[in-house]
């Protein structure tokens, strides 16, 4: 007898708003994150007959999204690649002897005022939403969902000196975004 | 000794705690010398900190969009 039940007419009332900020902190453009959204209902009602009522279908919804999400990220490994190589050549941030360039050094920061101010948060947001998609989601699941970086090179299917590129990079624009908008007064 | 782009590198790795002793050697010894990547270390490390306390703001879906998804859910050959 299953603990849980499935009762997809209430669905999208229910769980779209929540579904939809889940997908919408790991695929930067908002049309794609509500048609993962909506793929992940469609897929739902078509295999209902797959679910056992073991976990809640809060959950089970999650799952099906969060690998619509995976899968997403999984068609665009060909261009992850050659970004990963062409930045290599031509950094943004180091010259190549590996040394800061000029206008990227990174200048004192005063973090108190930062600290439960909107106009931080909205600058902050904005420069998360300014990475790289790859990048975004490598921080949303380290940050978020509070993965371990194993976890994340295994879902995304990247090799760990790939992920350590990233998470370097993102790093640094995040930080550079940062600095540039709030530090500019 | 260390480049600067190899050291903000290993001070990521090392917020995360992927670096060796010996890595973590160089690193202290680089930022010992290099007064930026030692701001670096310490903005990315506080950075790390705000990112895993940052409240999530969450996004809506209109009632429109609602009813869009309703209609498309209810008609399986859109998709």
């Amino acid at each position: 007898m299953p603990v849980h039940a499935l009762h997809p007419e209430t669905w999208v009332d229910q769980y779209g708003n929540q579904l939809l900020g889940y997908a919408a902190k790991r695929v930067p453009e908002r049309d794609v994150a509500r048609d993962l959204v909506q793929d992940t209902f469609v897929t739902a009602i078509r295999t209902k007959e797959k679910y056992r009522g073991e976990i809640s279908e809060k959950n089970w919804l999650y799952l099906i999204l969060k690998s619509r999400i995976l899968d997403h990220y999984k068609k665009k490994k060909e261009t992850l690649a050659s970004d990963i190589g062409s930045e290599e050549k031509d950094d943004p941030f180091f010259d190549q002897k590996g040394n800061w360039l000029q206008d990227k050094l990174p200048k004192e920061w005063t973090t108190d005022k930062m600290i439960r101010n909107d106009e931080f948060m909205s600058i902050f947001e904005r420069c998360r939403q300014n990475l790289k998609e790859i990048q975004r989601m490598v921080f949303t699941m380290k940050y978020v969902d509070g993965e371990d970086s194993e976890v994340i090179c295994k879902e995304l299917e990247i090799s760990p000196s790939n992920y350590w590129v990233l998470a370097h990079r993102a790093k640094l624009s995040l930080r550079q975004c940062i600095e540039t908008n709030w530090f500019k007064q | 000794m260390m480049t600067c782009k190899e050291a903000t590198e290993a001070s990521v790795r090392k917020s995360q705690g992927r670096v060796s002793f010996k890595e973590r050697l160089d690193v202290a010894l680089h930022l010992l010398a290099c007064k930026y990547c030692r701001l670096f270390a310490k903005q990315q490390a506080w950075l790390d900190q705000f990112l895993s306390k940052e409240s999530q703001s969450a996004d809506r879906l209109t009632d429109e969009e609602k009813s869009t998804i309703q209609t498309n859910i209810n008609n399986p050959q859109i998709s």
